[in-house]
């Protein structure tokens, strides 16, 4: 092969192929309480807006109400934000992970 | 970079590079869950990447066409679409429930390599956390196979809503599509009089007879539905050596 690698498990069956898209961690955490109406920015290395990337945050005191849709989780150069205007403080846990 | 490894797949993405302190994830503990059960366990301590799936039986009559949703209710943090918590009696053929693995970096699963296969460390150490990969612990593995933002503009302001939508592979398992599930959303809000309830879906909605996986974007007031842009994340991952757990469709 002319690149890449395979890897097999145990049993033989190929587990990592020439041509997967892998994942892997690069941060999690929670943020501070972000109030309504407001954000807060998360500083990654390297990170861009590039679809290598992804980041999956979710608030931990959501309102039981359709206010609960109003969150957003931007990546860009060097960090993400993330913002709501839920009506409600909350903190929220996020995982970020690279497949490229 | 002066010394390390670095390799690339086939398309040129990244799957090791020791200049980056990042670890492979890969597939660990598989259980399963029915509606309105604590996510995605009572008492869980694992990592927050959960993945899952429809059980292959889940093809009952809820949800648009009798298609899967299959999400996180965020306000009480228990397996569900709102109102309705999928999978129940009534969208699972009898007796529905969601397949989910975990997902775990190989740095904070306390491992120890075997004195064989190759095993690729940071560079500040050899400790178990120091691990970026492992050949020797990797049993079941799982690919990205697509990543978007729940955004969609394909459906209608009818009965299916708005959404985009992903084919699996028709020459490969069925069963082993999952989805990240960890930020979905759904809430369902009971209206003063008939129609006008409303709910909003940030989750999926899985067809096993079609070979479809939506990810849904829409806010819904009785029959009515309207699309929602959000720039949350989401991403279909394929498991490889699952096993029985798995192997539904093959």
């Amino acid at each position: 092969m002319a690149y890449g690698f395979e890897v097999y498990a145990a049993n033989g069956t190929k587990i990592i192929d020439l041509a997967d898209r892998v994942s892997r961690s690069v941060a999690s955490g929670t943020t501070p309480t972000i109030t309504s109406g407001s954000y807060y920015d998360v500083s990654i290395t390297d990170m861009t807006n590039a679809d290598d990337w992804a980041v999956f945050a979710y608030a931990n005191t959501p309102p039981n109400s359709l206010n609960a849709k109003n969150v957003d989780c931007t990546r860009n150069t060097g960090y993400f934000r993330v913002s709501q205007s839920m009506g409600v403080s909350s903190s929220f846990d996020y995982i970020v992970i690279r497949t490229g | 970079m002066g010394y390390g490894i670095q390799i690339y797949n086939s398309s040129g993405r990244t799957v090791l590079d020791t200049d980056r302190a990042e670890s492979l994830l890969y597939a660990t503990s598989n259980n399963t869950a029915v509606g309105n059960t604590d996510f995605p366990v009572t008492g869980w301590s694992g990592s927050n990447l959960i993945i899952a799936r429809p059980a292959s039986s889940a093809t009952g009559t809820q949800g648009y066409g009798g298609f899967a949703k299959l999400g996180r209710r965020l306000y009480d943090n228990k397996w569900g679409r709102g109102l309705t918590a999928f999978p129940n009696n009534n969208n699972g053929n009898g007796g529905g429930y969601v397949v989910w693995r975990e997902l775990k970096a190989q740095s904070v699963s306390s491992l120890t390599p075997a004195n064989f296969g190759m095993v690729v460390y940071d560079g500040t150490g050899t400790a178990s956390s120091d691990i970026l990969f492992s050949a020797t612990d990797l049993d079941v593995t799982a690919k990205v196979v697509a990543t978007g933002k729940f955004n969609g503009t394909a459906g209608s302001n009818s009965a299916e809503g708005y959404y985009q939508e992903f084919t699996m592979d028709s020459s490969l398992d069925k069963g082993r599509y999952y989805v990240l599930v960890s930020n979905t959303a759904s809430v369902y809000i009971s209206g003063s009089s008939p129609g006008t309830s409303s709910r909003f879906n940030f989750n999926y909605q899985f067809n096993y007879s079609a070979g479809t996986i939506r990810m849904l974007n829409y806010y819904a007031i009785g029959s009515t539905r309207a699309a929602m842009s959000s720039s949350m994340d989401w991403a279909i991952l394929y498991v490889l050596n699952g096993g029985s757990v798995d192997d539904n469709f093959s």
